[in-house]
C-alpha cells in the first residue's frame, strides 16, 4: 500500500469513542486505587476527598504478588504454545481437507467455552489427583488449554480458509511435504490468525480462575488465583480491585505491543509471498 | 419457648462433651494419621506433646475460605504463630470451592492439600458427610479455648457436627443505617418500624436478596423466628428436618405471616444482588437503611468503603447470626502442627485481635472483650446489650433454603 | 476439493490432535457431569440413579425463567458487539491517523477481568454513582441501569468486554481479503460500498461467524457481570449454578444445569449452523 490515508474525521471519532469507553472508566478505576481508606469516596463527591499510594504499596508488599505475575506469565506462554501446536493441524484439516462429520467436530470444539469451568475443573480435579498432575504447572497448563483450544481452532481455521486452495495445491504438487506447507505457506499466510488466536489464548489463560484453582492450588498460585482475595464474587474491595486491574493491564499492554510489532513484520512477509 | 429450647440444648451438649482425654467424635477410632497417641492427648499436655513432633513436620498449609480475613492472617496472626513456635505456615485464599478439592483428594486416596481449613459453616455438612474432617473433639481439646459456647462449638447452621469444627469466627446479621440521614434513636428498631420507615421513604431501604446474600437471608430467618406461629416454630431448630420436610414446611401456612410482611415492604425497598451491593448503595447515599452483616460493615468502614457515619443495630424482634469454623482435614500429614495452629487461632490474643481488626465476634464466653473494645471500635459495632440479648442462632439450613425458595417464588417472581 | 480417500485419511489424522485432546480432557469431565446430573458419582452425595434433578430443572418455573434470561444475556451483548465491531474492523482496515496506537489500545478490555468491568460499570452507572453525582447538580438523572429488569448495565458491560474480542477476529478476517480482489472489483465499476458488500463481506464471513459464535457461547455462561449488575430476578442459569454449588452443595443439580446449558448452546449452534450453511450454499 502507498501513503497511509489520514482521514482526520474518522480518527477523531474513533479516538473520542476510545476516550469515552476506555479512558474514563480506567480513570475512575485509577482514582479508586488512590482512595485513602480513612477518608473513603462517597456520594456526593465526584472525586475522592484525598488521594494516596497506600493501597498500592500495601498490595505490592504483600506475599508473592510479584511472584504471581511471573507464574502467570510462564503458564500463559506455555498454554499459548501448546494450544497452537494442537490447534494447527486440526484447524488445517477443518479448513482444507474432507473430514467425515466435520460439522459435528466444529461444534464439539466450541463446547468447552460453554460448559462452566467449575464443572470441568471438578471432574478433572478428580482425574488429575490420581494421575499425579494436581498442584503442578503441567496440570494447570493442561487444564487451561481446554479453554483456549476452541478459540485457536476456530480462529486459525477461519484464517486458513481464506488462503486460496490453488496455492496449497501448487505447493503440494511441487513436492512440498506437510511440514514445509505448514512452515512456508500456512504460517506466513495465516499469520494474522496466529496472532489473534495467540492473543486470545494468552489473555484467557491469564484470566482463568476456576480450573486453575481446583487443579493448581495451593502450590501453583497465579496472579488471578491470588486476586480472588479482592475480586471474589461476593466481596469486591474497590481500591484493591483497582490496583489489581492495573497490575494485570501492564504486562498485557506489553504483550499487545509485541503482537502488534509481530503482525506488521509478518504481514509484509505474507504480502511478499502472495505476490510470488 | 425459644430460650428454653436453647438452654436445654446447651445443657445436653455440655453433659456429652465433658473435659477429659480425647475421644474420637462419632466413631470408635480416629480417622487421621498421627505420630502421637491421640487418646492420651488432653489440654493439659497439649503443647508439650505436640511441639516436638510439629518441629519435624515442615510447612503447614492453611486454607482460608474467606475473602476478607487475608490481612488478619498474613500480617498479624500467622507471623505471630510462626514466631511463637518456630513453625512455618502457608496461607491460601482457598474459597468455598476448596471443599471439592479436598473431597477429590480423599477419593483418590491421597494426602490432603491443606492441613487446616477455615471453612464456611454452610459447607460443614457436605465436608463431614464426605469424611474429610478429622474426628477430633476440638471443642474440648484445645487448651486455649476451655470456655467455648457449647452450642456454637458443636452445631453449625443447624447441623450437629459434635465438636470437630471449632468456632473461630462469629457474626450476626443486622440493620445498618447512615446517621447523616437517620439519627441514632430514630432508626427503625423493630420489624414493624422497618416496614413503616420503608413505606415512608421509598427506595431508601436496601434489602439483600435472600437468595444472593446472608444479610438478606438473615432478615428472612429473623422474620420467620419472630412472625411464624408457635407450632411452626417448633421445627426451626430441629436438626433432623430433611430437605423434603423443610419444603413442606415452607410451602405451607407457616410462611404466610412472614410473606405478608415482605409483600408489604416489597414495593418500597430496593432489593440488591448481595451483601456488598447493599453496602455500596449505602455508600452512594442512595440507601439510608440496609440489611447488613455486623462484621462486614465494620470491615468496610475501616477500608473506607462505607461512610464513617454508618451504625449497626439489632431489631428488637431478634436477628440471627452464625459464624464459621476451623477444621483439620482427615488427610493431613502434619497433624501436630495443624493442632497447634488451630489452638493458637482460638487463643485470647488471636480472638481479640480478630475482633479489633475485622469486627468478628468470638465464641469464647470468658474472653475479656472490654480490653479490646476501644471507643472507636465500640461505636462501629452493635451495642453490647443488644448483642447480648437480641442475637439469635440461625435456623436449620434445610428450612432456611426452602424458605428462600418460597420467598423467590412468592415475592420476586412476577405473577 | 480433494475427494479421494487419501485426503480423508489425511484429514482424520490432522484433525486428531485438537479433537482427541478435547475428548480426553474435556469430554471426560463432561461425561462425569452428565452422570452426576443423574445422581451417579456427584461429589458430596451417595451415588444412586435419580431423575429428580432433571425433573426439577425441567418443571420448575425458576429454571425456565433462568434459561430465558441466559439466552437474553447472550443474544443482546452479541448483537450489540457485532454492531460495533464490524464498522470498527472496517475502519481499522481502511486506515486513519494514529491507527497503530488505536489498534493496540482498543484491545485493552480483553485483559480486564469481567468482574472488574462489572465494578467499573457499577461505580459509574449505579444509583448515586460517579455519573449521577455529576448529573444531579445540573438537575439531570440517569435511568436505573444496575439491577434493572432489562439488564441494561449488564449488557453494556458485556458488550464492552466483547467488542475487542470480536473486532480482533473480524479485523483479521478483513485483513486476509487480498487487495487485488478488491481492486479488481473497483476496476470493474463497483462503488466502495458495493465492493465491500459483494467482495469483503462474503470473504470475511467465516471470521465474522466465528466471532459471533464465540461471543455467543461465552456470554451464555458468563457469571460475574450478570451476578453483579443484572436484574434481581430471574437469575441466569450461570449464577444459579454457582450459588447452588457453593451455598447449597447440590452437585447433582449443578451438574444437570451445566449439562442443560451445554445442550442449549449446542442447539443454538446447530440452528446457527443451518442458517449459515443455507447462506453459503446460495452465494
Amino acid at each position: 500500500m502507498s501513503a497511509h490515508p489520514t482521514r482526520p474525521l474518522l480518527a477523531f471519532g474513533l479516538y473520542a469513542g476510545l476516550f469515552a469507553a476506555l479512558a474514563m472508566p480506567l480513570a475512575v478505576a485509577f482514582l479508586w486505587s488512590l482512595v485513602v481508606p480513612k477518608a473513603g469516596w462517597f456520594a456526593p463527591d465526584i472525586v475522592p476527598p484525598s488521594l494516596s499510594l497506600d493501597t498500592w504499596s500495601t498490595m505490592l508488599a504483600g506475599r508473592g504478588l510479584i511472584r504471581g505475575i511471573g507464574v502467570s506469565l510462564v503458564i500463559s506462554v506455555l498454554v499459548t504454545l501448546l494450544t497452537t501446536l494442537l490447534a494447527l493441524p486440526t484447524a488445517y484439516a477443518l479448513a482444507k481437507l474432507p473430514v467425515p462429520g466435520k460439522r459435528a467436530i466444529e461444534l464439539f470444539v466450541l463446547a468447552p467455552l460453554i460448559v462452566p469451568g467449575l464443572i470441568v475443573g471438578v471432574g478433572l480435579g478428580l482425574v488429575f489427583i490420581r494421575l499425579g498432575l494436581a498442584y503442578s504447572i503441567i496440570g494447570v497448563v493442561l487444564v487451561q488449554t481446554i479453554g483456549t483450544l476452541p478459540f485457536m481452532i476456530r480462529v486459525l481455521a477461519a484464517a486458513i480458509e481464506a488462503i486460496p486452495d490453488d496455492l496449497v495445491h501448487a505447493a503440494r504438487s511441487l513436492g512440498a511435504g506437510p511440514l514445509d506447507v505448514a512452515r512456508r505457506l500456512i504460517v506466513p499466510l495465516a499469520w494474522p490468525g496466529f496472532v489473534a488466536g495467540g492473543l486470545l489464548s494468552f489473555v484467557s489463560s491469564f484470566e482463568e480462575f476456576e480450573k486453575t484453582f481446583i487443579v493448581g492450588a495451593p502450590h501453583i498460585q497465579t496472579l488471578t488465583t491470588m486476586l480472588w482475595t479482592y475480586l471474589g464474587g461476593r466481596l469486591i474491595i474497590f481500591p484493591n480491585a483497582a490496583v489489581v486491574t492495573f497490575v494485570l493491564i501492564v504486562p498485557a499492554i506489553l504483550v499487545f505491543f509485541l503482537a502488534q510489532a509481530a503482525l506488521r513484520d509478518e504481514r509484509a512477509l505474507a504480502a511478499g509471498m502472495g505476490k510470488l | 419457648m425459644f430460650k428454653l429450647l436453647v438452654s436445654t440444648l446447651a445443657l445436653t451438649l455440655a453433659l456429652t462433651a465433658g473435659a477429659r482425654a480425647a475421644e474420637p467424635v462419632g466413631a470408635a477410632d480416629f480417622n487421621v494419621k498421627s505420630a502421637i497417641d491421640l487418646k492420651a492427648l488432653s489440654p493439659a499436655n497439649f503443647v508439650e506433646t505436640l511441639l516436638p513432633v510439629a518441629r519435624g513436620e515442615g510447612e503447614v498449609v492453611f486454607y482460608d475460605f474467606t475473602e476478607s480475613f487475608g490481612p488478619l492472617f498474613n500480617e498479624h496472626l500467622l507471623p505471630r504463630f510462626e514466631k511463637k513456635y518456630g513453625l512455618k505456615v502457608k496461607h491460601v485464599q482457598a474459597g468455598p470451592q476448596a471443599v471439592q478439592q479436598l473431597i477429590a483428594a480423599k477419593m483418590a486416596g491421597q494426602a490432603s492439600p491443606a492441613d487446616v481449613y477455615f471453612i464456611g459453616n454452610g459447607n460443614i455438612r457436605t465436608a463431614n458427610e464426605a469424611g474429610i474432617i478429622a474426628n477430633l473433639p476440638l471443642n474440648s481439646l484445645l487448651p486455649s479455648a476451655p470456655d467455648l459456647d457449647p452450642l456454637a462449638a458443636t452445631v453449625a447452621r443447624g447441623y450437629k457436627h459434635g465438636g470437630i469444627v471449632v468456632p473461630f469466627h462469629r457474626n450476626v446479621t443486622a440493620i445498618g443505617y447512615d446517621t447523616r440521614y437517620v439519627k441514632t434513636g430514630s432508626e427503625p428498631k423493630t420489624l414493624a418500624e422497618l416496614a413503616a420507615y420503608a413505606a415512608a421513604n421509598p427506595k431508601k431501604v436496601a434489602f439483600t436478596n435472600p437468595a444472593r446474600g446472608g444479610s438478606g437471608q438473615g432478615l428472612l430467618e429473623s422474620a420467620i423466628v419472630a412472625l411464624a406461629t408457635e407450632p411452626c416454630k417448633a421445627r426451626l431448630f430441629d436438626f433432623t428436618v430433611t430437605p423434603e420436610e423443610a419444603k413442606v414446611w415452607a410451602e405451607g401456612e407457616c410462611m404466610t405471616p412472614v410473606l405478608d410482611w415482605f409483600k408489604g415492604i416489597r414495593p418500597h425497598v430496593e432489593i440488591t444482588n448481595g451483601n456488598t451491593d447493599t453496602l455500596t448503595l449505602i455508600a452512594n447515599g442512595q440507601a439510608h437503611v440496609g440489611t447488613v452483616w455486623e462484621d462486614q460493615t465494620y470491615d468496610f468502614s475501616k477500608r473506607g468503603l462505607v461512610p464513617p457515619t454508618v451504625r449497626v443495630r439489632l431489631l428488637a424482634d431478634g436477628q440471627v447470626g452464625d459464624g464459621d469454623g476451623i477444621m483439620i482435614p482427615a488427610g493431613t500429614q502434619k497433624l501436630a502442627s495443624a493442632l497447634l495452629l488451630t489452638d493458637f487461632l482460638l487463643s485470647d490474643e488471636a480472638q481479640l485481635l480478630k475482633l479489633e481488626l475485622n469486627g468478628s465476634r468470638s465464641a469464647r464466653t470468658k474472653l475479656d472483650v472490654a480490653k479490646a473494645l476501644k471507643p472507636e471500635v465500640l461505636e462501629k459495632l452493635i451495642p453490647s446489650e443488644q448483642y447480648a440479648t437480641l442475637a439469635r442462632p440461625r435456623i436449620v439450613a434445610t428450612i432456611s433454603s426452602a424458605a428462600t425458595a418460597r420467598f423467590v417464588a412468592a415475592i420476586l417472581q412476577l405473577p | 476439493m480433494n475427494r479421494h480417500p487419501a485426503g480423508t485419511i489425511a484429514g482424520l489424522l490432522l484433525v486428531a490432535p485438537g479433537v482427541l485432546y478435547l475428548v480426553a480432557l474435556f469430554g471426560l469431565p463432561l461425561a462425569m457431569a452428565v452422570a452426576a446430573s443423574f445422581g451417579i458419582g456427584a461429589i458430596g452425595t451417595r451415588s444412586a440413579f435419580t431423575l429428580n434433578h432433571w425433573q426439577a430443572l425441567l418443571s420448575e418455573r425458576l429454571y425456565r425463567d433462568a434459561v430465558a434470561m441466559s439466552l437474553y444475556l447472550a443474544l443482546l451483548p452479541t448483537a450489540l458487539a457485532l454492531a460495533v465491531s464490524v464498522p470498527l474492523a472496517v475502519a481499522l482496515r481502511a486506515g486513519f491517523a494514529g491507527r497503530r496506537l488505536f489498534s493496540t489500545l482498543y484491545k485493552l478490555p480483553l485483559v480486564v477481568p469481567s468482574i472488574v468491568a462489572a465494578f467499573v460499570v457499577m461505580t459509574l452507572f449505579d444509583r448515586g454513582g460517579v455519573i449521577s453525582r455529576v448529573l444531579t447538580p445540573v438537575g439531570l438523572s440517569l435511568p436505573q441501569l444496575v439491577r434493572d429488569p432489562w439488564a441494561i448495565g449488564a449488557i453494556l458491560a458485556m458488550t464492552w468486554k466483547n467488542v475487542p474480542f470480536m473486532t480482533l477476529i473480524i479485523a483479521d478476517g478483513f485483513a486476509s481479503v487480498s487487495d487485488d480482489l478488491r481492486h479488481a472489483a473497483r476496476t470493474l465499476g463497483a462503488g466502495p460500498f458495493a465492493a465491500f458488500i459483494r467482495v469483503d463481506l462474503p470473504l470475511a464471513l467465516p471470521a465474522i461467524s466465528a466471532a459471533t459464535i464465540l461471543v455467543f457461547v461465552t456470554s451464555i455462561a458468563a457469571f460475574a457481570i450478570p451476578s453483579l449488575l443484572g436484574p434481581i430476578h430471574p437469575q441466569p442459569l450461570s449464577t444459579l449454578m454457582v450459588e447452588n454449588a457453593f451455598e447449597e452443595n447440590r452437585w447433582g443439580l449443578v451438574s444437570a444445569m451445566g449439562t442443560l446449558l451445554t445442550a442449549i448452546a449446542c442447539a443454538a449452534l446447530l440452528a446457527y449452523d443451518r442458517l449459515t450453511r443455507r447462506r453459503e450454499a446460495s452465494t
